[in-house]
This record gives structure tokens, C-alpha cells and sequence, in this order.
């Protein structure tokens, strides 16, 4: 009877032994392998984060090139040399009035 | 030995009575072997765990962060500057500067030789910097480069060994619209801060908040994210200027200035009725880019900086008073057939010979004799008085640095020329600005406004800080005299007036031109040969759109401001309105009737 109890215990006892170590093994790894991505994570976000800041250059460098073109010196410059523009006299604008609007008349003339 | 062979007799004998207890009891010795071993380490471990994460924590955790977090300072980016149309006139662009880390450079000649060509020093400035701070871990070598030496550069960097030069990205101030506003805008330093204009004057808005921030680093030296944020920019500023205005006004006045082959000149437009600055520009001038490259000169805001006397222009400041105080009134007569006047032994003289002129003919023909004898009606008083009143004499506190107040002695020192010379516009000193502020006060019915360039400091997420409206200083005159005064000064630009080349077609302008002789300190008197030539006015006169001042030093070939100035006042009109559609008077315009849809 002893003799089986105590092959029992033993079993269970190297059972929960080994299981002990898997665990601690498999935490580690856990572990180890959380911290790994997480750094991963982080090449990706400075990696990401540096693409933003080309970007946020990039739209810079584009305002400042939009600002350029339309500087009107730069406008009128292609307006007159290359296009064959003039410069507006107050004779070439127009001014638009609303007036009635178009329709039958009636009889009354109203 | 004794005491071995009577255990192995003890076990012996054991083994005879129960030979399974024998077993047991070795492996429990064991087990309390092991358990004490284990214990032991344990303790091992949490005694150097106590070491390591209480005693020494503080030592240590410093250590760690030092190899695994970086500080990165974040160098923030200065506001955007705009027009009232939100085109930018400053902003920001990315750029690469170039450092060294000293310490770890061998062969500081042969890294020089190969830098120095591309940012454009010599070799021995570069090698000069790096051999002085060989022991420093850090030196600028170029700072703010353009894109095409930083690709240069990039290419090198491979050569060099890893630590030894490096990139750091920095904002750099950058113009887009040229010389356009410069005067204006000002300039900022390599450093970032204001040094000239609005950079100057707004630069605790303008410049935002360094910020210094805690990234995580790998074994390289790359920076890892996660908590990389950029510094907070500066705030924006929207100006009054309009860059079509501003560019209309800027070209106008380098034409004359090569017509002409003046010394200077300067423009400003201002609305009259709430005292906003739409346009200012001096010549000559220099591109904000690159403002090392211009003189003293040319960075001079003569708008606000630079004192003339105003001749003629001061003769509608003086009719304005007489009105007032009513010395005068529009259907006077003055002779002034003699063609000169002594004033306290000065003799003053008309350019043209008059005979008898009436109030309004006096300052249209801007009669030197006439304008005298009206001062003399006046008094020396009262006329101080209106002086300082239309703002002559004090700063008018616009938002540009360097504002002087002009010079306007006090009545008690004014001796017995006085009177006479300052009728017509001597013995007074004043800015350009200070003249278009008090005619805009005779524009607008007798107000004098406060001008102002920016109406709105903006945050970065695009909330109001502070917002600027029209500031109303004082009245100068009534409405009565405001009217009265228009209608004498629109004659100027009309036949028989000294300013018919700057009248237009299709709106009526009110004006005044000044030449005033300038004061030469080498011969002690006033110069025979230099000249101010001005012309100062408001469109359309009877309900002003804009108000203009445009003034042209030492001009060569001529020399009055009717025949200088008023013409560039003309062309400066006629383009702005053009460019803000005001339509003509008179039924001039061309009308498209459209139906209204139903």
C-alpha cells in the first residue's frame, strides 16, 4: 500500500516538477519574445515616424514651391512674356448687374 | 575510518531489520542537501537583487539610461507669416546641418579637405574648427545647408568613419515671395530669432517653444519611436498687406527709381478709414533669403526710420487748421503778386509768379507766399497745436521697430522765421508714414486712426490669440472741414494744379505734391541740387478706398513732386484698383446686365 502511495507521489511529484520548468521556460521565452516585438514595434514606429517627417518636409518644400510660383512677379512675368497677356486696364473689366428676371411678360405689361 | 566502517556495521544492521527505510532516509538527506543548496542560491539572488534594484538603483538606473535614452531637443518651427489673403510671405523649410563629433576624427585634414569644397569654406576653416575642439564632442560645420550640398554631403558620409559627422534636421526661415514686403517681413538669424521688422517685433509669438524629449536609442545610436513629438511652432501672424498691392506698389517704385536714378524712395497705402497698412515698400531694397548679402541701406525701413521735410504736403495740414479755427473761410483772396514774403528776415518766394489767388488756389497752386500769409493768420500756436494733433512729433505706434518721431520743436523755441518756413513745410522733420496717417484723417472725415500691419496672431491649432482692429486716436477736424478740405485738394490733380499727372480716369483724386529741398550738413544749408519729391493723396476722394504716400529722394533730371512722384501715384492707382475691381466713377464702367434666373 505504502509502496504504491509513495510511487504516486513520486509521479506526481516529477509531473509538477517538469511542468514547473516548462512554465518557467515557456514565461521566458514570453517574455523574451514580448520584449522583441516590442522593440520591433518600435524600429517600425521610428521608422514610420521618420517617413512622416519627410513627408511634413516634403509639404513644406511644396507650399514654399506653390508660394513661388504664384508670387505675382513671378505670375505676371508668365502672364506677359510667355502666355501674351497684358497688364488689366480698368477699361477691360466688366462688371455684371443682375437684372429682372427674363420671361413671359403678361398681358398687362407688369 | 573508525567512524566509517561503524556506519557501514549501523547500515548493515538496518538492512537486516527493514531493508526499505535505507532508501528513504538517503534521498531525504539529499533532499535537505539540495533544498539548502537551492535556498542558498536563492538567497544569492534576492541579496544581489536587493544590491542591484534598492542600494545601487539610483547609480545604475543612471547608467542604463544613459546608454539606452537619448535626449533629442526638438527644435520648433517659427509661425507662418500671411497676407490678408493668407498667401504666405514666411514660412519654413526643412533643412540638413552638419556636425562633427571631434573626439572620434583621426585625420582632422583629410575629413576637412573633403567638406570644405562642398559647403564653400576653406579647408583651413573647417580644420581650424576641429583641431580647436578636439577634446569637444560636438561642433557645428554647417548649419541650414540647401538640399544640393546636404545630397553632397549624404553621398560623403559613407567615407567617414560611424560617429565621426553627422546630420541634424532644422527648420529654416524661408521667404517665398523674394524681395516682395522684405521691409516688412525683416529677417530671421541663423539661431532662429527675429533680428529685423515683424520677425523682430513678433518674435516671442513667432518663435514657439524648444522642446527637449526622452527617445529610447538602440546599440547604433537610431532612435527608436514611441515617444518622438515635434516642438510646439510659433504662432501665425495674418498682416494687412495684400501681396497683389504690395507687388504693384514695389514694381511702381523700382520704375521710378531707374526713371529717375534717385537715391531712394518709399510708398505706402494705407486705408484711411481704418488706418490698416496695405502696402510698404522702400528702394533700395534686398531679398530676405539672404540678408547678409545687402547693406545697411538697403535693410533701411525709411517708411518709419527716415525723417524729410515735407515742402508742399504740409501746406494742406496748415489749410486744414486755418479752417478749423476758422481764420479762413473758401471764399478768401490772398495777394500774392509780389512773388515773395519776408519773414522775420527770411524771404520766402513763390516758384511761379501769382497774382491774386483764392483759399483753394493757394494750395492748388501751392503758393509759398499765400500758404505764409494763411500760417501768419493762424498763429504760431494754434498752428503747433494742429501739429501735434494730426500726430507730428510722436511715434504713431505701428508695430515695426525703430519708429522715430520726427522733429516738431516746441512753439516756445520756434523763432521768428518759423512760422514762415513751417507753413511751407521746413523746419519740420517727419516720416512718410506720419504724412499718409494725417491725410488719411482728412479722408476719412477727420479721425486719426493708429495704422497697423497685423490683425491676427493665430495659434498652431488655429485658434484667435489676439486680434486687431481699427484704434480711433483722436479727431483732428470736423466733418465739415474734412469735406471742405477734399474739395481743395482734389483742384490739386485738376487743371491749373501742380499734380495733373497724377489724377485717373474714372475716380477723382485728392492730393498734394511736395518738393522739398534736403539739407545738406557738408555745406551747412539747404542743398541746390537735392531734392524730396512727394506726392500724397486718397482715391476716390470723396469716399476713400485708399490712401497713398509716395515720396523719391534726390531724384536727377527733375525734381518736383508733380512731375516725380505724381506719376508713380497715378500708375500705383490705376493698377490697385484694377487688381481690387473698385469701379470707376461717372458711369464710366463697363456694365453686362444679366437676367436673373427664375
Amino acid at each position: 500500500m505504502n509502496t504504491r502511495r509513495n510511487r504516486n507521489n513520486k509521479k506526481s511529484g516529477t509531473f509538477i516538477k517538469a511542468a514547473f520548468f516548462v512554465y518557467i521556460g515557456f514565461s521566458l521565452l514570453a517574455i523574451v519574445w514580448l520584449k522583441a516585438a516590442v522593440v520591433n514595434l518600435e524600429y517600425e514606429l521610428g521608422k514610420l515616424d521618420r517617413l512622416r517627417a519627410d513627408l511634413v518636409s516634403e509639404k513644406e518644400m511644396a507650399v514654399v514651391h506653390r508660394a513661388n510660383f504664384f508670387a505675382m512677379g513671378n505670375v505676371e512675368k508668365v502672364a506677359l512674356n510667355r502666355l501674351g497677356m497684358s497688364n488689366p486696364e480698368r477699361d477691360n473689366i466688366f462688371f455684371v448687374t443682375r437684372t429682372s428676371a427674363a420671361g413671359p411678360r403678361t398681358a398687362s405689361l407688369k | 575510518m573508525r567512524r566509517g566502517r561503524t556506519d557501514r556495521e549501523e547500515t548493515r544492521k538496518l538492512w537486516d531489520e527493514d531493508p526499505v527505510r535505507i532508501p528513504l532516509q538517503r534521498s531525504k538527506k539529499r533532499a535537505v542537501v539540495l533544498v539548502t543548496i537551492i535556498l542558498f542560491c536563492f538567497a544569492a539572488i534576492f541579496f544581489r537583487l536587493v544590491n542591484l534594484m534598492v542600494l545601487d538603483h539610483e547609480k545604475l538606473s543612471q547608467r542604463a539610461a544613459q546608454q539606452y535614452i537619448k535626449e533629442k531637443v526638438f527644435t520648433p518651427q517659427r509661425g507662418v507669416i500671411w497676407d490678408r489673403s493668407l498667401k504666405e510671405l514666411a514660412t519654413n523649410i526643412e533643412t540638413d546641418s552638419l556636425f562633427a563629433v571631434p573626439s572620434q576624427i583621426n585625420d582632422t585634414r583629410a575629413i576637412s579637405a573633403e567638406i570644405a569644397p562642398i559647403i564653400k569654406v576653406s579647408t583651413g576653416e573647417v580644420d581650424g574648427i576641429l583641431s580647436k575642439r578636439k577634446k569637444k564632442s560636438f561642433a557645428w560645420l554647417a548649419r541650414r545647408m540647401d538640399r544640393d550640398t546636404s545630397l553632397k554631403l549624404s553621398t560623403l558620409r559613407d567615407r567617414f568613419d560611424e560617429g565621426e559627422i553627422g546630420f541634424v534636421k532644422e527648420p529654416k526661415r524661408c521667404y517665398p515671395k523674394g524681395e516682395i514686403a522684405s521691409h516688412i517681413l525683416g529677417f530671421s538669424n541663423i539661431d532662429d530669432h527675429g533680428i529685423a521688422g515683424l520677425e523682430l517685433v513678433y518674435n516671442e509669438y513667432l518663435k514657439g517653444e524648444v522642446k527637449s524629449v526622452s527617445v529610447g536609442v538602440d546599440a547604433h545610436g537610431r532612435s527608436l519611436g514611441g515617444d518622438i513629438k515635434d516642438a510646439m511652432p510659433g504662432n501665425n501672424l495674418i498682416l494687412t498687406i495684400d501681396e497683389g498691392i504690395q507687388y504693384i506698389v514695389e514694381r511702381e517704385l523700382s520704375a521710378a527709381m531707374e526713371q529717375w536714378k534717385a537715391k531712394s524712395a518709399v510708398a505706402i497705402m494705407m486705408d484711411p478709414m481704418t488706418g490698416e497698412i496695405l502696402a510698404l515698400a522702400n528702394r533700395p531694397t534686398y531679398d530676405p533669403n539672404s540678408p547678409a548679402e545687402a547693406g545697411a541701406e538697403e535693410k533701411r525701413n525709411r517708411a518709419i526710420t527716415d525723417l524729410f521735410e515735407p515742402g508742399s504736403t504740409m501746406k494742406s495740414i496748415l489749410a486744414s487748421a486755418a479752417l478749423e479755427e476758422k481764420v479762413v473761410s473758401m471764399r478768401d483772396i490772398f495777394d500774392v503778386s509780389k512773388g515773395s514774403i519776408t519773414v522775420g528776415g527770411k524771404t520766402i518766394r513763390d516758384v511761379h509768379r501769382n497774382g491774386v489767388l483764392s483759399f483753394q488756389e493757394v494750395i492748388q497752386k501751392s503758393s509759398n507766399v499765400g500758404s505764409v500769409k494763411i500760417g501768419q493768420r493762424l498763429g504760431a500756436e494754434k498752428y503747433y497745436e494742429y501739429i501735434k494733433k494730426f500726430g507730428f512729433g510722436d511715434k504713431t505706434g505701428i508695430d515695426f521697430p525703430g519708429e522715430v518721431k520726427g522733429i516738431v520743436r516746441n512753439v516756445k523755441n520756434w523763432s521768428g522765421t518759423s512760422i514762415g518756413a513751417i507753413s511751407i513745410g521746413q523746419e519740420i522733420g517727419m516720416t512718410p508714414l506720419q504724412m499718409v496717417r494725417a491725410y488719411s484723417a482728412i479722408a476719412n472725415g477727420g479721425l486719426l486712426m493708429k495704422p497697423y500691419i497685423v490683425s491676427d496672431i493665430i495659434s498652431p491649432t488655429g485658434e484667435v490669440i489676439k486680434k486687431v482692429g481699427p484704434v480711433e486716436e483722436r479727431r483732428v477736424i470736423s466733418k465739415t472741414t474734412s469735406d471742405k478740405m477734399k474739395d481743395i485738394l482734389k483742384t490739386v490733380v485738376e487743371e491749373g494744379g501742380t499734380a495733373q499727372k497724377a489724377s485717373i480716369r474714372g475716380n477723382l483724386v485728392a492730393g498734394k505734391t511736395g518738393t522739398a529741398q534736403i539739407f545738406d550738413p557738408k555745406i551747412g544749408r539747404y542743398s541746390p541740387d537735392k531734392f524730396a519729391s512727394s506726392f500724397v493723396g486718397f482715391v476716390p476722394a470723396d469716399n476713400p478706398r485708399v490712401a497713398l504716400i509716395v515720396v523719391v529722394f534726390e531724384p536727377k533730371g527733375a525734381s518736383y513732386g508733380g512731375v516725380v512722384a505724381a506719376p508713380v501715384f497715378k500708375n500705383i492707382i490705376e493698377h490697385t484698383f484694377a487688381y481690387l475691381d473698385v469701379p470707376m466713377e461717372k458711369d464710366e464702367n463697363r456694365v453686362v446686365l444679366v437676367s436673373a434666373v427664375q
